[in-house]
């Protein structure tokens, strides 16, 4: 007795385990009809296997992929990790907003300052380069306003005299008034 | 994604699934662009699942699955697919292995054969695809269509009986 075709379709697709395989290709040997069948599906999966894909370059589909996943997994980063691509006009238009706002916070706390607390914050510099009171009465000249000046003496107290006591007063100089 | 955690089951998988995939998706829809653009948006969605698979092969069949799915959305557009397909067909073949009857005799034999696989109806292609291109057992094939291997024996049968019948009534295949 012949077996069913889907037997003989699962057999050409080498579906169909032992001992039933090697029964059905017993039975093959000796019936023309279901052999004719078998060749009839083997002979389909061979015109399908052998007729041309389209072609494609798998290389180089592959690696337009994997830039596709890198870009997107870049999209995934925290803001802070991202790269982001300006236009150069819109870049340094960025910069320099970011600056002005720099310059702007900065001008307007020395203004705050200066304000609450007078000239004790905005007249905090370094002098140690004068090196006599001329020199530093220039200096207070030139910023034509009241100003304190701090003297640090040597630790040491070991002085010795150089010239003579001067009185200055304030009337003496054009500037604003100084102490 | 894949399945404990990490890019580097995702990394295994592209590296096992990718070509076949594209070898799948370029017989489904007869275009190697609109397979690429498929196989891209797979793994694209396969990237961004959250939700684990309890095995790799289930991942694998997940990809082909919904890769399928995929491939006989876009088969709606399917005038255009079959004029890609052939405008394809027609730049690979023809390019001097043989010339004369033998050669026009085959280029025929190929048109029929993919005009016949283009019509033959979905449930019974996709199981023939994946059979006869991508090589899966049944038992695989059952996975990737989530149903029984009885279903899939079925269909492969039919299938080749669809097949045998479209072929009946016209010339004898011309198989190379």
């Amino acid at each position: 007795m012949c077996p069913d075709k889907q037997l003989l379709s699962a057999y050409c697709d080498d579906e169909v385990p032992s001992p039933w395989k090697e029964r059905l290709a017993s039975h093959l040997e000796e019936c023309e009809a279901c052999r004719k069948t078998e060749g009839l599906y083997r002979s389909l999966g061979r015109a399908l296997r052998e007729v041309p894909s389209p072609a494609f370059d798998l290389e180089a589909a592959s690696a337009r992929l994997a830039a596709r996943l890198a870009r997107r997994k870049r999209g995934r980063l925290p803001l802070w990790k991202k790269r982001v691509s300006l236009p150069f006009t819109a870049a340094a238009a960025a910069a320099l907003l970011i600056f002005g706002s720099g310059v702007g916070l900065c001008l307007a706390f020395r203004g705050g300052g200066e304000d609450a607390g007078g000239a004790a914050v905005s007249s905090r510099e370094n002098l140690a380069a004068i090196k006599d009171m001329n020199e530093l009465l220039e200096v207070l000249d030139r910023r034509g306003r009241a100003g304190e000046v701090f003297i640090k003496l040597p630790e040491t107290g070991d002085f010795e005299l150089k010239g003579n006591p001067v009185f200055l007063r304030e009337a003496e100089f054009s500037g604003g008034g100084r102490r | 994604m894949v399945g404990g955690d990490s890019e580097t089951d995702f990394e295994k998988l592209y590296e096992r699934a990718f070509a076949p995939l594209m070898r799948i998706l370029v017989r489904m829809v007869g275009s190697a662009e609109a397979a690429e653009d498929i196989c891209q948006e797979v793994f694209i969605k396969l990237h961004e699942r959250t939700a684990g698979f309890p095995k790799p092969e289930e991942a694998l069949y997940w990809l082909i699955r919904v890769a399928k799915n995929m491939a006989l959305n876009h088969e709606k557009r399917k005038g255009r697919e079959a004029k890609a397909y052939k405008k394809s067909l027609d730049s690979t073949r023809g390019k001097g292995r043989e010339s004369g009857e033998e050669a026009v005799l085959k280029d025929e034999a190929f048109r029929r054969v993919q005009e016949a696989l283009l019509r033959l109806p979905k449930k019974l292609r996709e199981v023939l695809i994946l059979k006869e291109y991508g090589e899966f057992s049944y038992k695989e094939i059952a996975a990737i269509l989530k149903t029984s291997e009885g279903n899939v024996k079925v269909r492969a049968y039919r299938a080749r009986e669809w097949l045998a019948g479209f072929f009946k009534n016209s010339e004898e295949i011309h198989v190379p």
